[in-house]
């Protein structure tokens, strides 16, 4: 099959580079309508990345976290019809989105080796400080290439992209803020700037004749757990809903250069305490959908690991537990033991917790929320108002219809 | 274009597209394909029979196999054994000697050629590199479980302790994490760090090779024929419907410094050879039942087996010499790799040393590797990467961007490539190789670092013939290192074999 590779530079291009810290935030990309297909696993965003040595900053001084990495950068991502403006993807809390996804079907040697290259991912100790450093990145000299994928379902979907029918494409991409990139001490706050960011990939060559497309997608909820009878109830509006995870962080360490606020720690009752939850129910109308009953657990004294069902629906929440080939999750890091001080437990990098649950098993083809609110109920031993974010994202099925008034998506 | 692993990992999990497609292109026909590898044809009938032979002709530097005729289709994952041993009495046995990391036993072989009586269906020329390079193919858990015993490579890596010393090398209790990287062979360190109550001092850790790896040991590795010939990665020979004998020759190196590495610092006066009453065939033979075979063999009087062939094409440089200060300015260099009137898929690309300097006693790795063409000095270097073909730029731009060239690397390889960001560029951005930890005495940092930045990529139109002006590769290096390089490119030229009754020969497609 005929193909050509493509380098777009950004349509909103600055020849200073992108930096959220002077205003340059947001990243636009088009695609323009063309016969013929994008091979969307082909599309990389690439770039440098560079960090502004602020006074005294040396190398290891600093950190970002170490499984998303620079994908952290990446606040939101939108994917529109260039023509019509029609939305076709959007995911919002990218980066706590990919630290759920990554550690779960990303295994080490993954982090380590092809996603190192690509955007300095690993599975080492998380972000501390300073002192060890997973990242040992010294701002006077060590600027990085990045070519990333980004995971989006419109874009990971195995049928090229009609770029005709939709009437091309508008990639935006939001970036993050310093503060919620890196981990470092306060006095010494690392900024970021990108350059010489385009995009590549590939295009195949003529278009095919079909009136629609489905993939995959994932949208995004936020919510808060401060107590230990937390109740949270979402109005998804989705019809096809193959499964939801929530993941979490205590809302301090959020857009704080002093923690990790990408990572996926345990719910918490103070910054360096996990909580235990003793009961967790998933609801769909107020009754309890798909599991019957409620995941208990009766913590022992001794017990230093998670929840093996709780961990277990978490990441058949992302992906059919049984077609998990690699991951990055083990009793390593699902231990209510790690140093939650560091953000770490010095061993296995940092915790993977999230609590989550797959609709359907067996026929793929997604359970029905649109006028169904859909929620959890987590009993814990908080006892302190003591806010943890609560990210939730619910991974479903869409359809993209091409007609000749444009495109319509259906979810 | 298929696309690598960890992004079909993504997929499955995103993608509803998903389907079995492998299992799609082995529906069953009529007469089902026999000679299609992974095919589920085991759920027939089938026999796998073992073959065990010496080799026709067996010496230190040269093997000869005659396949038996008739003997219905030869396994591709039929294997070669080789072994190694010392000429006259020991005297270095207490010193380092091992095969190089990357590629095991299978430095000792120089070239392949794959025969049908007098038609050389297929030639593997410099193979250890070749060997290298497609090693990086398979997984970390793979090579360290399981072709440190099959073939005796150790490039597995491992995350380990990152010592967070000071200057007099004293860490304090707790603060160790891993976050550095070395290689693994599944050995503990030859040295071990007693911590003490309060903090400890440092000493390194070094890692030896496995006992079977060492060559004083005489152990037995096995390569396999789809290894030795990437054709037979895509078919299965049908030896039951040729009247010419198959013949698999072997050639070995005798240059002892190309063959095995030494640990750092040793100076070996030992001599290892080829033993060549060790050197086998072990060949599995698949049968089916005897009306499966008929049909088959009636239907496909006249067929063509389609490959694709990597071409090695070599050149040399010192892309320090055009008239710039090493460490500074671009330094052009275009060479024609050939493919004229051909239908080429892919080219690959490596910088090695020299085949005259001596590597053994300076990395591990020996000369299987890739260097990186930059001095890792400054931010600014880097290497343009393009391929001119059929008068058009493969890439709108040339890629500079590291990671992009890593990522056409994979594209190309349909797989992914399994490097580490500071071993693909100098000063990477992930994990550091550990200071600590020496792999046989040589230090990491400084024999490991940037000795595989392999280049790559797919053509995105090959359908298209090449021009007479054949296909260009194109490289500018900024801050080029002043060494001589020797650049191997496979271009991977389409072919077929083409079975008429009863004899094989060889169309360029």
């Amino acid at each position: 099959m005929s193909s050509e590779y493509f380098n777009i530079i950004p349509s909103n291009n600055s020849s200073t580079g992108y930096a959220f810290s002077e205003g340059q935030s947001l990243i636009n990309f088009v695609i323009g309508s063309q016969p013929n297909r994008l091979v969307g696993t082909s599309v990389r965003l690439c770039g440098r990345f560079n960090v502004k040595a602020a006074a005294g900053l040396a190398a290891g001084q600093f950190n970002i976290n170490p499984r998303v990495a620079l994908l952290s950068l990446i606040d939101s991502i939108s994917i529109s019809s260039h023509q019509s403006g029609q939305n076709i993807e959007t995911i919002k809390f990218y980066p706590r989105f990919l630290s759920s996804f990554l550690s779960s079907v990303q295994s080490e040697n993954d982090l380590l080796s092809f996603m190192s290259v690509t955007q300095g991912s690993t599975d080492a100790v998380g972000a501390a400080i300073d002192g060890v450093s997973a990242h040992a990145i010294d701002p006077a000299t060590n600027v990085q290439d990045f070519s990333m994928s980004i995971p989006t379902g419109l874009l990971l979907s195995e049928i090229g992209i009609p770029l005709d029918l939709c009437g091309g494409l508008f990639i935006s991409i939001n970036l993050s803020n310093d503060q919620s990139v890196f981990r470092a001490n306060d006095t010494k706050l690392p900024q970021y700037s990108l350059t010489n960011v385009h995009l590549s990939g590939l295009i195949n060559m003529g278009s095919p004749a079909i009136s629609s497309m489905e993939y995959n997608s994932i949208t995004s909820f936020y919510g808060i757990v401060n107590s230990g009878y937390a109740s949270i109830q979402y109005n998804l509006g989705l019809s096809r809903v193959l499964g939801a995870w929530l993941n979490f962080v205590p809302s301090e360490f959020i857009n704080n250069y002093l923690y990790d606020g990408v990572a996926t720690y345990p719910i918490m009752t103070s910054k360096t305490v996990p909580a235990k939850p003793d009961s967790v129910s998933f609801l769909r109308g107020g009754s309890r959908y798909p599991l019957d009953y409620n995941l208990v657990d009766n913590f022992t004294e001794n017990q230093t690991l998670f929840n093996s069902q709780v961990v277990r629906n978490y990441l058949s929440a992302i992906k059919k537990f049984s077609n998990i080939g690699r991951t990055a999750c083990s009793p390593l890091n699902t231990n209510i033991t790690s140093n939650m001080a560091t953000g770490s437990d010095n061993v296995s990098g940092e915790s993977v917790y999230g609590i989550g649950v797959r609709f359907d098993n067996t026929s793929d083809a997604g359970v029905d929320f649109t006028n169904i609110p859909f929620g959890v109920v987590i009993k814990s031993d908080i006892v302190t108002n003591y806010n943890n974010s609560a990210y939730l994202f619910t991974h479903h099925k869409n359809t993209l219809l091409f007609g000749k008034d444009g495109i319509q998506v259906l979810n | 274009m298929s696309n690598p692993s960890p992004l079909r990992n993504y997929s499955k999990t995103l993608s509803p597209d998903i389907s079995s497609k492998n299992e799609e292109r082995c529906l069953k026909k009529e007469i089902p394909d026999l000679l299609k590898i992974n095919c589920k044809n085991h759920m027939m009938n089938q026999i796998l029979d073992t073959s065990i032979l010496d080799g026709v002709v067996s010496t230190n530097k040269y093997a000869r196999f005659s396949l038996d005729r008739g003997r219905g289709i030869l396994h591709s994952n039929s294997k070669v054994q080789l072994c190694m041993k010392r000429i006259g009495a020991a005297a270095d046995d207490a010193k380092g000697i091992f095969f190089p990391w990357s590629t095991g036993i299978a430095s000792t072989i120089d070239k392949a050629i794959l025969r049908s009586g007098t038609t050389v269906l297929a030639t593997s020329q410099d193979f250890s590199h070749w060997f290298s390079m497609k090693g990086l193919l398979d997984t970390n858990e793979d090579v360290k479980n399981r072709y440190s015993v099959e073939d005796g490579r150790t490039n597995a890596f491992q995350l380990v302790t990152a010592m967070d010393a000071d200057a007099a090398g004293v860490i304090a209790n707790g603060t160790q994490a891993r976050s550095a990287i070395t290689y693994d062979n599944g050995t503990e360190m030859s040295e071990d760090v007693a911590f003490g109550a309060a903090s400890t001092t440092v000493t390194n850790l070094n890692l030896t090779s496995r006992t079977n790896q060492q060559l004083k040991n005489n152990s037995e590795f096995v390569l396999a024929l789809s290894d030795l010939f990437p054709a037979l990665r895509e078919f299965s020979l049908p030896l039951f419907m040729t009247d010419e004998v198959v013949i698999i020759e072997l050639f070995f190196k005798t240059n002892q410094e190309q063959v095995r590495c030494v640990r750092s610092g040793d100076v070996i006066t030992d001599v290892y050879e080829i033993d060549p009453t060790k050197t086998k065939m072990i060949c599995d033979y698949i049968t089916y039942d005897q009306k499966t075979m008929e049909e088959f063999a009636n239907a496909n009087q006249n067929m063509e087996l389609t490959f694709s062939d990597p071409v090695l094409v070599k050149a040399q440089n010192n892309f320090s010499d055009v008239a710039v200060t090493a460490g500074t300015g671009v330094n052009p260099f275009t060479t024609n790799l050939g493919g004229s009137g051909r239908i080429v898929d892919q080219v690959l690309c490596s910088f090695a040393f020299r085949d005259d300097a001596n590597m053994s006693n300076v990395t591990p790795l020996n000369n299987y590797l890739s260097v990186d063409l930059t001095t890792g000095a400054a931010s600014t270097e880097k290497i343009d990467f393009n391929l001119r073909v059929n008068d058009r730029l493969l890439f709108p731009l040339d890629v500079s961007n590291s990671s992009e060239q890593y990522n056409n690397l994979v594209l190309a390889q349909a797989r992914p490539v399994n490097i580490t960001a500071t071993e693909y560029v100098k000063g990477g951005f992930g994990n550091p190789f550990s200071t600590y930890y020496t792999l046989e005495g040589y230090t990491p940092v400084n024999h490991s670092q940037g000795l595989k930045r392999y280049l790559g990529v797919r053509n995105s139109r090959p359908e298209e013939r090449i021009n007479n002006s054949g296909i260009q590769l194109q490289l500018n290096v900024t801050g080029a290192v002043d060494e001589n390089v020797v650049i191997r490119a496979w271009v991977f030229v389409r072919r077929s074999i083409a079975f008429d009754k009863g004899r094989f020969r060889i169309i360029d497609v």
